[in-house]
């Protein structure tokens, strides 16, 4: 066969073809096609004998010579549209790639290798005609799904190959064809929808979709949202599916989007709106969905392809786990739904031996291809990959632990009944990556790789993820999940070779390393505090960004490490960061993360590490020590607050890293994101200067607003700035907790002996210096009438903790405390914070600095009063008692009887 | 004037339940236009439309389309493409209808083994057929060669994958051995056109699938809704009457259309 093709179509005389030549081409292509349809074998041999060359000389050669007619990809199609002999040879040798790609992962070195998604990414860029330009989004879409295919390969180093379709180009080009859809037949636009779909579920890009739906407003979006519901209900199986899936992203772009508008109750409204109309008609659908595939029902009335099927298999759950990711209403009303019942049985499904398809049989006995490493890589065929049974496990067992995942992220009884379901084995199982040596080569076809073998990376990946939702419950924590040994296997995970598996193992150790975690001792023996000291050390210093997130995680866990641990725990772990480099750390002494913050642009910058404004150096006062005792009372609430603080920090970390940018941006104090100019005229708005707690915000263009922050926000310098003070945040928690607990007085002497005490104070002044004065308002010192602009307020609260903990330890250590008129001046506007917390915070640590402990430090005690006094700070606290939050307001009082007490 | 009780499925909170209608019994359903939904007569016709256009009618289509006064099938090509694809397969052209299929969608066949499976058994079973049918007593062993190299080529590789495939192969080589008059009915079946129907209607249904659109008329679906109806009211002992005319012509009179055989 080959070899007629080659008669009929030399590989040399393709410049410009005679209309008759065109349709003997066309007619060989058609052959061709006719040839390998369903036939694996042969299509391995037409890729041995040149032909993926060919179809990349004929799809360029054409689209030059036809590019400049069709060149207006974007624009309406033409109406009289005449289908020429040249794109009939386009469509049948597209044709030809499709059904090359379908036949997996070997196919998809040597089609990468002639570039062939350029190729096609050119072409689409250059076609109107609809038929053409839906086998050409088939084929893109047979190579990006083959190529997923090989990316689990355990024994392949698939991140040599890369299929890059997502381009600016590429991107540009998807979504001009999605705007210009509608003028084509209705279901040639769903299937251009389902591969777009598809393509972009893949690469696990939104891109696309935002490009959609920027710009549009809460009404347009919920106007998709109702249409993709519409088309979701009125489709079956895999349509249905990838119908759900393009709901759940663009819901999920527009809730990225809509990070700052609390004050916009309309908008809050018409959200809620669409939430609802999700949890009610989308939902279940899913979760009827995912039932069919659990059950093995087909998902159609009268199905007979198979292969839609095995796509809803794969898919349903993960489809779920998108639609319900985030959303706690979204998450109740799936396991309403009965999504826990129906997930739990495709990942138990998962781990059965499925018998290995026996392979094909073949007349021609090949013996080997000996020569197939001299021969160029575009006719080299590359390795099967995963036997196609075992890849089909591992996608239903990442999909099925993604869906858990997203269902335990909120509800305390989702994470019971997945336990009674009991899965916490198999996620046990899930965490167990492939031996190193494993290889599907062919060589070495032996032995078979079954699902019990091991997980592939995305199977890791979302187990930890599972994992770490799961152990959010502390009662599990407690119970089953320490029953099944879930620790071991997540410590072994921190090593692994991927450094998004580290990342996910390490967000899973967060929460096993709680102080009311059982596993926390068996971590410690594992030896867990040199690698998570190791990592956060380690990364960051090639100055990639994304590394950051290995460092915030880590400093996360030794975090919940510090709390409530035994002394020689807390001196090795600082021993083992190394006081020095927390420091730095906390002052931010990265070079690259000052440069963005002083660029110029007019207005104020956001300093991470400003001056000290303060200037000048005081005297430090004689450390008085009368020997008094921690003030426990006190303490302890606290103590309690700052866990769960911490607990419910690390949801809000899971969401932040998964997107979700409402987390990480306070309303209040909108702070951390903002650069210059855009600052200085935002706090008019936010925070009039009269009121410290302001809520009511004068109404403004709201839209313009949005664009503005969301530009910033997307600048990479801001998001680097955004990881930088993520950092710093757990760098200082950890110290705070270092500091919590019975021998906070012994731990702060260790760190004074360290650090010393002068560069201790000099840090957290830093810290608490307000970044700049608003120029509307005020011109110069932070009195209370002017509104100071603050740095973020993670890491003043933070910062501000760490005050309170100095000041519950040993009276000396109060004395010390109070000599820092720096500090002392620093911290003083923070009582006008906007942030409840913040104020919260504040005066929580002049009720420890003002508490006497004992008869001898009376004197002591008013001497600090009269400090306090003296700064500003005590009429600061008596203005609380006015405050509008009751919690505020109730501190305050104990705040202010105890002036009066001294 | 007693009651008719009509049952309808109903999805409620994700769980199945009936909707139990109480109609005049006396009426008939010509009558009844006001209460039940598929009596208006536009939709009766638009139902019939779906069947013609789904089941590949496309001259019926547009007839029906004009005396009735309906759009016409919005996409006229795609249908006689489906017919093209079912009239070879009919007259046992297999090649033709194969690569029919691949000129709509090269999918089709590509992902859906079983299907290709089954169009190349079909053409094996006419390579055969036409051999048989050779004028002369019984066909050399010489005249089979064909067909042998037919089924090593294009059914052969995909045989050892799965016993369904095996077992179909061996049948249809089985052919070759027996003379036609002594064949037991199980391997006649294979001779029998009423296969190539049958793989007709896969293949009709298969490329409808692939365009997103329903594999099936709706004419089936309500016929086969009333067929469960029946039964689930019949189970809840709600006092159906034995039969239950479809009011279509005056086969109900006879009784027992196709009520109950559609439900399988």
């Amino acid at each position: 066969m080959a070899d007629t093709l080659a008669a009929i179509y030399p590989m040399g005389s393709m410049e410009a073809l005679p209309e008759v030549e065109l349709e003997a081409q066309a007619t060989a292509l058609r052959m061709l096609k006719n040839e390998i349809v369903g036939h694996d074998q042969r299509k391995e041999r037409q890729v041995c004998d040149g032909v993926v060359d060919m179809l990349v000389g004929v799809l360029s050669l054409h689209q030059r010579t036809t590019g400049s007619r069709k060149s207006d990809a974007n624009g309406p199609t033409p109406v009289t549209w005449s289908w020429t002999q040249k794109d009939e040879v386009r469509l049948q040798a597209t044709f030809v790639i499709c059904t090359l790609a379908n036949g997996g992962a070997a196919f998809v070195p040597p089609l990468l290798a002639a570039g062939m998604p350029q190729v096609l990414m050119d072409s689409l860029a250059q076609t109107t005609a609809p038929r053409l330009r839906t086998a050409t989004l088939q084929a893109l879409w047979n190579i990006v799904s083959a190529w997923s295919a090989l990316q689990v390969d355990p024994g392949e180093a698939a991140s040599t190959v890369c299929v890059d379709i997502l381009t600016k180009q590429g991107i540009d080009v998807l979504s001009g064809i999605l705007r210009s859809t509608l003028s084509d037949g209705a279901h040639i636009q769903q299937l251009q929808l389902r591969l777009i779909a598809d393509i972009n579920q893949e690469r696990r890009g939104l891109s696309v979709f935002e490009s959609i739906t920027q710009g549009g407003d809460v009404d347009h979006v919920n106007a998709l949202c109702s249409w993709l519901l519409l088309l979701a209900r009125s489709m079956q199986g895999h349509s249905r599916l990838v119908a759900l899936r393009l709901l759940a992203l663009v819901n999920n772009a527009v809730d990225a989007d809509s990070f700052d508008v609390g004050h916009r109750s309309e908008y809050m409204q018409k959200n809620r709106e669409r939430k609802k109309q999700i949890a009610l008609l989308g939902v279940p659908l899913a979760a009827k969905l995912v039932q069919m595939a659990s059950e093995g029902r087909s998902s159609g009335s009268d199905r007979s392809a198979d292969h839609d099927d095995m796509l809803v298999k794969e898919q349903a759950c993960n489809v779920l786990a998108l639609l319900v990711r985030d959303f706690d209403e979204l998450q109740v009303a799936a396991v309403d739904a009965g999504a826990i019942k129906h997930v739990c049985p495709i990942l138990k499904k998962s781990f059965d031996p499925v018998p290995p398809a026996k392979p094909m049989w073949s007349a021609r006995r090949t013996a080997g291809n000996a020569d197939s490493t001299s021969s160029p890589p575009t006719r080299r065929p590359g390795s099967q990959g995963l036997p196609p049974e075992t890849l089909h496990a591992m996608r239903c067992r990442q999909g099925a632990l993604q869906a858990l995942a997203a269902l335990a992220e909120k509800e305390d009884v989702h994470r019971k009944a997945i336990v009674e379901a009991g899965v916490v084995p198999c996620i046990f199982d899930s965490l167990k990556p492939f031996p190193p040596d494993y290889s599907t080569d062919d060589k070495r076809r032996g032995q078979v790789v079954g699902p019990k073998d091991g997980n592939t990376t995305a199977v890791l990946l979302a187990a930890c993820r599972a994992a770490k939702t799961m152990a959010r419950s502390v009662s599990l924590l407690r119970t089953s999940l320490i029953d099944a040994g879930i620790a071991k296997p997540i410590f072994q995970l921190l090593h692994h070779a991927d450094p998004e598996v580290q990342l996910a193992a390490t967000d899973a150790c967060i929460n096993l390393l709680l102080e009311f975690s059982p596993m926390r001792e068996d971590l410690i023996a594992e030896g867990v505090v040199k690698t998570l000291c190791s990592q956060a050390k380690r990364c960051g210093l090639g100055g990639a960004n994304g590394d950051l997130r290995l460092r915030v995680s880590s400093l996360w866990a030794l975090k919940h490490l510090m709390s409530a641990s035994p002394r020689e725990i807390k001196v090795k772990t600082l021993e083992e960061l190394g006081s020095g480099w927390l420091i730095g750390i906390i002052r931010g002494e990265q070079q690259q993360a000052r440069e963005y913050v002083s660029a110029p642009g007019g207005g104020v910058s956001v300093g991470l590490s400003a001056p000290n404004a303060a200037g000048e150096r005081v005297d430090l006062l004689n450390p008085q020590s009368s020997g008094m005792d921690v003030d426990v009372d006190e303490a302890d609430p606290l103590a309690e607050e700052d866990d769960e603080q911490q607990y419910g920090n690390d949801e809000e970390c899971a969401n932040d890293e998964e997107g979700d940018g409402e987390v990480m941006f306070d309303i209040s104090s909108s702070t951390h994101y903002q650069a210059s100019q855009l600052r200085s005229t935002l706090n008019k708005h936010h925070h009039p200067p009269t009121s410290p707690t302001a809520t009511q915000v004068p109404a403004f263009n709201s839209r313009r607003y949005l664009s503005s922050v969301r530009a910033i926000e997307q600048t990479p310098a801001l998001r680097a700035q955004q990881a930088e003070v993520a950092v710093q945040e757990q760098a200082l928690d950890f110290i705070r907790n270092l500091l919590n607990g019975e021998d906070c007085a012994s731990m702060f002497d260790h760190l004074l002996q360290l650090i010393g005490a002068g560069r201790i104070f000099d840090v957290l002044t830093e810290k608490l210096v307000p970044v700049g004065i608003d120029p509307a308002t005020g011109s110069g010192g932070a009195t209370s009438s002017t509104r100071p602009i603050y740095g973020p307020s993670a890491l003043i609260i933070s910062t501000v903790n760490i005050l309170t903990h100095i000041a519950n330890a040993l009276p000396r250590h109060k004395q010390l405390l109070i000599a820092q008129k720096p500090l002392l001046k620093a911290w003083l506007p923070h009582f006008i914070h906007p942030d409840r917390k913040v104020r919260v915070a504040c005066v929580w640590a002049v009720n420890s600095l003002t508490w006497i402990d004992d008869e001898s430090d009376r004197r002591d005690a008013r001497q600090r009063a009269q400090e306090l006094r003296a700064c500003g700070i005590e009429g600061a606290v008596r203005r609380l008692l006015g405050d509008e939050d009751l919690d505020v307001r109730e501190r305050a009082r104990t705040g202010v009887r105890q002036f009066e007490q001294l | 004037m007693g009651l008719r009780i009509v049952v309808l499925p109903h999805w409620k909170a994700g769980r199945k339940r009936c909707v139990v209608l109480k109609l005049p019994r006396k009426t008939t359903w010509q009558n009844d236009s006001a209460n039940t939904s598929v009596s208006n007569k536009s939709d009766i016709n638009w139902v019939i439309m779906d069947y013609l256009v789904s089941e590949g009618y496309p001259g019926a289509a547009e007839k029906f389309a004009q005396e009735t006064n309906l759009p016409g099938p919005v996409d006229n090509e795609s249908i006689r493409e489906r017919v093209r694809v079912r009239n070879a397969i009919h007259g046992g052209r297999l090649d033709e209808a194969i690569e029919l299929i691949n000129e709509i969608d090269p999918e089709i066949l590509d992902n859906n083994h079983l299907l290709h499976f089954h169009l190349l058994q079909l053409q094996l079973i006419e390579i055969i057929r036409t051999i048989l049918a050779k004028p002369g007593s019984n066909p050399a062993a010489t005249d089979f060669l064909p067909a042998i190299k037919f089924a090593t080529e294009q059914l052969s590789p995909r045989a050892p994958t799965d016993p369904k495939y095996q077992q179909a192969l061996e049948r249809t080589m089985a052919l070759m051995i027996f003379p036609p008059e002594k064949m037991t009915p199980e391997f006649k079946e294979l001779l029998d056109e009423e296969l190539r129907r049958k793989v007709a209607v896969d293949v009709n249904r298969a490329i409808l699938e692939s365009r997103g659109e329903r594999s099936e008329a709706k004419i089936r679906q309500l016929i086969k809704a009333r067929a469960w109806a029946e039964q689930e009211a019949k189970a809840a002992k709600v006092g159906l009457p034995a039969y239950v005319p479809l009011g279509l012509d005056a086969a109900d009179e006879v009784g027992g259309v196709d009520g109950d055989a559609m439900v399988s």
